[in-house]
């Protein structure tokens, strides 16, 4: 059965993973282009690159995002086509199918990731650091694909609840917008959103991987 | 041996204002072709949904081959074949992908009916779903049922807006399929016609309330349009049950449910004269005990 | 054969294809020792329901008219002349009971009939 649900699902995935495998694969090996031999490149030479290494490393985060909103909703796009009806009238427990295709998400949100390992390890060895710098390739890796996964959780549970599910969703987001504005109009020094993305994104919120300083190369 | 297939008791359903399923109680025997009948927003699609569990109800109970819905779903859904009213299957699928998918979730697929019936029906094995003509779409959703070789089958408008030749091949397969064995069959549609064919019994809906439920050919037999001269005006019991009474410009039609032949001589004792007693089609029967079912006869 | 079998007619399926088959059998159409198709096939060839198929085929075997063999399926019977005789006279009574109520319904007289029907047969027969 889940070797099933795995064929149905790439059929609908299969683009979004080649194409954010692709651009996973590219960003670390863009960061190093204008690498080459630093080990004994004068200290304003190797802050340069290491900011420009910065920057494009910086797109990660967007790309995990990607990674997650895109397979989050097209592990989804089949059912939400025909309103769930066809799982609903299969044989086996909600649960159990809901498992599967998230299983198969989670499967292809691996494929950029491991992609992103594979690129940032060839970076890593394509140029020689200076004494004091040292590559974290691995560790990125490990961060760009847990923060993917984490977006696709995220993304998968929102897309694949039910109706009401997904109106409550959009309520409360709806609802502390409003009271932002209505607060802001007031001149109260609170927002519920800011709030809320702090607590989001400050560990143990589950966005805080998003957060910060992604570098491959640091001190 | 469970002696209904489908059983419901008082089942209600109120999703909002303007439209309830009152106390719908169904009873369908096991290996009967039974035939749903009901004008558009009667509410069949909306049983079949709570049939099926797509649907909570507000009250009643639900039973399904002998089995709760929904505390049994799963075993249920495993040995019923569905075709919705809408198509519903993933429409990025081959057809031969599409069998491979199905096929997988259903103990006792048989592979090779799949086979024989694709060739029969003409499918091709590589053509995506959302490729597939209105036609081609409803026989691939016939084939995938039968093949599930199931208990039951639960048919929502399956050959509606199919055209002739489609829908032969479909009732055909169909019918071949139930000769095999003793599958239950529960089908609404509007052709009428269609399922004066098959059905061995019938259960009309109206605005959210069973009708009537009977075996075809009593409620076939049991309908007639009477023709009367002197009608009596005033009526205390009648040995059938009257569905309507019109006057035209030159007698008086009464429709009459439970007939008899014995029960032209109340008319003669009423003072009436029988000119003429019309046998009604199902459609035309429909018709009549929908008007009888919405006025009431003063 | 099962051409003109009327879903909508008072009279039940079954009897409906019971009776077309008498009437073959009785005028020779189909001849003696020919197998009956299997209650799959022709219920699935006429698109009705199955036990339709069967309540017909109990009923000509009931009748005389066919035998069941067991594993080898329903055949026709040798019928001697007199009972054809009397299968083919059954039919043709219930066309003229037809022909004599419609007739009535419309309030066309005997001799209309009679007229209609020299007029339509005359110089054939």
């Amino acid at each position: 059965m889940f070797k099933q649900v795995l064929v149905a699902q790439w059929q609908t995935s299969k683009l979004a993973v080649g194409l954010l495998t692709l651009l996973s694969f590219c960003i670390p090996l863009v960061a190093v282009l204008y690498g080459g031999d630093l080990a004994g490149a004068g200290s304003e030479r190797v802050g340069d690159w290491l900011v420009a290494a910065d920057r494009v490393a910086q797109l990660l985060p967007f790309v995990a995002v990607l990674v997650g909103l895109l397979l989050g909703t097209l592990a989804w796009s089949a059912d939400l086509a025909g309103r769930h009806v066809y799982a609903l009238s299969l044989p086996l427990p909600r649960g159990l199918y809901v498992s599967m295709r998230f299983g198969a998400g989670a499967l292809f949100a691996t494929i950029p990731g491991a992609a992103m390992g594979l690129s940032s390890g060839i970076a890593t060895l394509a140029v020689s650091l200076p004494p004091g710098i040292h590559a974290y390739p691995l560790e990125l890796a490990l961060r760009f694909w847990l923060a993917s996964l984490t977006v696709f959780a995220i993304i998968f549970a929102i897309a694949g609840a039910t109706q009401r599910g997904q109106v409550i969703t959009i309520s409360v987001i709806g609802a502390a917008v409003t009271l932002d504005v209505v607060f802001l109009l007031f001149g109260v020094d609170y927002s519920v959103t800011a709030e809320a993305l702090l607590l989001l994104t400050n560990w143990p919120g589950p966005l805080s991987l998003l957060t910060g300083r992604w570098a491959l190369f640091d001190v | 041996m469970i002696a209904h297939a489908i059983e419901t008791h008082e089942l209600c359903y109120r999703p909002g204002p303007g439209f309830e399923l009152r106390d719908v109680s169904l009873k369908v025997r096991q290996g009967a072709i039974y035939g749903f009948l009901g004008p558009n927003g009667a509410g069949k699609t909306t049983t079949i949904q709570l049939l099926l569990g797509l649907l909570r109800p507000q009250g009643g109970s639900i039973s399904v081959l002998g089995r709760q819905v929904p505390r049994e779903l799963p075993r249920i859904l495993g040995a019923t074949g569905y075709i919705p009213e809408r198509p519903h299957l993933y429409p990025f699928l081959t057809v031969a992908q599409s069998i491979r998918f199905h096929g997988a979730f259903y103990r006792g697929f048989d592979w090779a009916y799949a086979e024989e019936l694709r060739r029969g029906f003409d499918l091709r094995g590589e053509a995506k779903l959302a490729r597939l003509s209105k036609g081609e779409m409803g026989k691939l959703h016939v084939l995938l049922v039968l093949a599930q070789r199931p208990e039951l089958l639960v048919l929502d408008e399956p050959t509606d807006g199919l055209d002739p030749v489609v829908r032969r091949d479909v009732l055909s397969a169909l019918l071949d399929f139930c000769s095999q064995g003793a599958a239950t069959v529960f089908i609404s549609s509007h052709l009428v016609h269609e399922l004066e064919r098959i059905c061995d019994w019938i259960g009309v809906l109206d605005r959210g309330r069973l009708v009537a439920e009977l075996p075809m050919h009593a409620f076939k037999n049991g309908i007639k349009r009477i023709r009367l001269d002197h009608a009596p005006s005033l009526i205390g019991d009648t040995p059938f049950l009257l569905v309507s009474r019109q006057q035209s410009a030159l007698d008086q039609v009464w429709v009459v449910r439970g007939w008899q032949p014995t029960m032209v001589q109340w008319f003669q004792g009423a003072g009436a004269e029988v000119k003429e007693i019309v046998d009604l089609d199902l459609e035309e029967g429909f018709v009549e005990l929908l008007r009888g079912a919405r006025t009431p006869t003063s | 054969m099962f051409r003109h079998i009327d879903p909508r007619s008072p009279i039940p399926l079954y009897v409906q294809i019971a009776n077309r088959l008498r009437v073959a059998v009785a005028t020779g159409e189909v001849v003696p020792a020919t197998p009956l198709p299997s209650v799959r096939q022709l219920a699935a060839e006429i698109r009705v329901n199955p036990a339709t198929v069967v309540q017909a085929y109990r009923e000509l075997e009931r009748d005389g008219i066919v035998e069941s063999r067991q594993g080898a399926g329903t055949f026709v019977r040798e019928l001697a002349e007199p009972k054809r005789a009397s299968e083919r006279q059954r039919e043709a009574r219930r066309l003229v009971r037809a022909l004599v109520a419609q007739a009535s319904g419309l309030a066309l007289t005997r001799e209309d009939l009679e007229h209609a029907w020299k007029n339509e047969t005359g110089g054939r027969s």
